[in-house]
């Protein structure tokens, strides 16, 4: 235990270092040079933060729909992943801010765009409207999830009834609202031509809830591995696995026919991107559809579906999922508009991925120590009631287990 | 909070969730927490009035054109582009006219023969392409702004407020003429070289052409419409069927680029080499101290 411990404590240091240099990075950005440090230039306006960004809104959808199962669909065995996946969805949702803030020229000005439609035909004024609506969903089904935690389990009647609507509110929310808007906002780009369809916002709801489902079933094992004892049941991992192969099977069919139509439709600018797919950014598309291909394979057999293979497919999944959002917003814009422009650059320089690695390592120390603090399902001991106690002498009391 | 009950919790949120979707309630909100923050992203000061009843377009004669590229920097003097931006506002394309498209803009020596200031020739095998702003009329900068610091004026002029712009860089890539420029740093212009009358941009603002706006409102051409030594630009009132302009679009040849996406631009090129004898004129040495004009 003590041994644990102490490698814990040097992991959340090691966080919380990398999560400083990104954070001083971070501020220099904001405040003291601007975004002229980053590698975007006139010609690639939106680089890696924007990646980041999506793939955190993504993630943050999807692994609160994999923490809602149980109010929504009735699936008690993921009860012990609940509050962790709202937890993560939160998270998830805070990085995705920052890496937004981090993106803009001016973070001020910014804040103040979920308030004030200036615009109604942007589709950037509701998206950045719903991660408010989203993470007071999330923030609320938490409050009321760890209210019920410490009530020894079960809740006052109001408190079960606001939870479950919350529930079920935030599930439809992160279903259809979240994500699905910021394919659209790419898909409404009719410049670019590997933006331009409207295969968009369906592809982004199922690449959320791959990449959603693929971060909780890594949470869910290293979870185990560290507390020793089993989070939850192979069964149910087996039937997230079952979950992740169906998603990644949409997600291929989806991108096979997006690829096949641009290049059948033979437009220059389709073929250009095409080009560049297969050509200078051929390692990252061979990330993308063959990292998703094995991922898909290992768990569609029962063989597959074990710790080790789970772990493995959703690491694939995880790393195939970045990749694939890399290819869709930087490449798409190193095509260049106007033919005979030459080679189009971008390259993210190092206090660009500093923030990037910060802002990841600021969730995760932050994960850790809410699970920490946090009274979560599993941390609640089992009254022990023996046969010969009386029940109207027994006390629950809740306990907070201390760090370490 | 404490003192609302359910009902009227309901109430509120739903009548929270009303104004969300009528916009022009919203506004108000807005415009509240804009005194109360001290954001308050007014029009801009430097605004002119709109001369009512014009609307500009611009001609560009590609057979005339000799890919000088005077207009990039008198355009980049004019209006204040400070070095870091680069290219300026206009960019020059080279095409070869039997291969097809060849060479591009940030080429050291456009045109290849000749420094880039002196040539003087027309060349019989290459076209040049300047793109800045079109001014669309369905323009996709001013659709996807979310601040609405991107607007259309009446006269055909796509503006920008430099104090509602966020930075968030939507509107480049929306732009399918690759025509606007971010401040990606404090752009610094030394005092001597600042046209008062253009304001100059903060870091993290979005800026592009305006067609000059201090000048065409005023009656006057644009900047690089004067700089053209070869008279290969035409500027004018496109409502009005007497004007250059017009005439020459309704007779010669002529294309806008990228028709298909539907963004109606206000620059037409014609595309008939003309065989008109160049006129002479004195070539002008290139400015001293000025960098970003590859």
């Amino acid at each position: 235990m003590k041994e644990t411990s102490k490698a814990l404590h040097a992991f959340l240091t090691l966080l919380l270092i990398i999560a400083a240099w990104g954070g001083y990075n971070f501020v220099l950005i904001m405040f003291v040079k601007g975004v002229g440090i980053t590698g975007s230039s006139d010609l690639v306006p939106w680089g890696v933060f924007i990646v980041g960004f999506v793939f955190c809104v993504g993630t943050s959808a999807g692994a609160s729909i994999i923490g809602l199962l149980i109010s929504g669909f009735g699936r008690d065995d993921y009860k012990p992943l609940g509050t962790r996946a709202i937890l993560v969805g939160i998270l998830s949702l805070m990085s995705a801010v920052l890496f937004l803030l981090a993106d803009v020229g001016n973070p001020f000005r910014t804040m103040l765009l979920p308030a004030v439609i200036r615009n109604p035909t942007s589709a950037l004024v509701y998206t950045s409207m719903t991660y408010v609506l989203f993470g007071a969903l999330l923030l609320g089904e938490l409050y009321y999830a760890v209210k019920i935690t410490l009530s020894g389990g079960v809740g006052s009647d109001m408190e079960e009834k606001i939870a479950k609507v919350l529930a079920i509110l935030a599930l439809l929310f992160a279903l259809m609202v979240v994500h699905a808007p910021h394919g659209a906002l790419f898909a409404f780009v009719s410049a670019r031509e590997m933006w331009n369809t409207p295969l968009l916002p369906p592809h982004f709801v199922v690449v959320a809830l791959a990449s959603g489902t693929a971060v909780m079933i890594l949470v869910a094992i290293i979870t185990s591995k560290i507390n020793k004892s089993e989070l939850v049941g192979l069964e149910t991992l087996s039937h997230m696995g079952q979950l992740l192969a169906l998603f990644i099977i949409i997600t291929l069919f989806l991108d096979f026919f997006d690829f096949v139509v641009m290049i059948y439709a033979g437009k220059p600018a389709g073929l250009e991107i095409w080009h560049l797919l297969t050509g200078r950014f051929a390692p990252l598309f061979i990330i993308n559809t063959a990292g998703l291909f094995v991922a898909m394979l290992i768990l569609l057999f029962k063989r597959g579906r074990t710790i080790k293979g789970l772990s493995m497919a959703s690491s694939l999944t995880v790393i195939a999922i970045i990749a694939y959002r890399f290819n869709l917003i930087i490449v798409a814009q190193t095509a260049p508009l106007f033919p005979g422009m030459g080679e189009i650059y971008y390259m993210p320089t190092v206090p660009e991925m500093a923030v990037v690695v910060g802002i990841i390592a600021w969730a995760l120390f932050l994960y850790i120590v809410l699970i920490k603090v946090l009274p979560l399902e599993e941390t609640v001991p089992e009254p022990e009631i023996g046969p010969d106690i009386d029940h109207r002498y027994q006390i629950t009391v809740p306990t907070f287990r201390k760090p370490g | 909070m404490g003192k609302l009950n359910r009902r009227e919790f309901v109430k509120l949120a739903a009548v929270a969730g009303g104004s969300a979707l009528w916009p022009p309630q919203l506004r108000v909100v807005g415009d509240i927490i804009e005194r109360i923050t001290g954001f308050n992203p007014t029009e801009p000061e430097e605004a002119l009035e709109v001369i009512p009843g014009a609307k500009f377009g611009m001609v560009i004669d590609l057979g005339k054109c000799i890919g000088c590229r005077r207009c990039m920097y008198a355009c980049k003097l004019e209006n204040n582009v400070p070095d870091t931006i680069s290219p300026p506002y206009i960019m020059v394309f080279q095409t070869q006219s039997k291969t097809g498209v060849s060479g591009y803009y940030h080429s050291p020596k456009i045109p290849e023969r000749g420094t880039t200031m002196m040539y003087t020739k027309l060349r019989k095998d290459k076209w040049y392409l300047p793109v800045q702003c079109n001014h669309c009329d369905h323009a996709p900068c001013v659709k996807v702004c979310p601040t609405g610091a991107s607007y259309k004026d009446p006269d055909g002029i796509v503006m920008i407020n430099y104090k509602k712009c966020i930075g968030c860089r939507y509107c480049m890539t929306a732009c399918p003429y690759q025509a606007r420029r971010f401040n990606w740093w404090e752009p610094e212009i030394p005092l001597e070289r600042r046209n008062p009358l253009v304001p100059l941009r903060e870091e993290g603002v979005v800026e592009k052409c305006t067609f000059c706006v201090h000048r065409t409102r005023k009656g006057k051409f644009t900047r690089c419409v004067e700089a053209c030594p070869n008279k290969a630009r035409i500027f004018g009132n496109l409502n009005d069927p007497g004007s250059k302009v017009s005439k020459l679009i309704a007779s010669e040849r002529n294309f806008r680029l990228k028709e298909e996406l539907n963004t109606v631009p206000l620059i037409w090129y014609l595309t008939q080499r003309s065989e008109k004898k160049m006129r002479w004129y004195k070539p002008l040495p290139p400015p001293k101290g000025i960098r970003g004009l590859r």
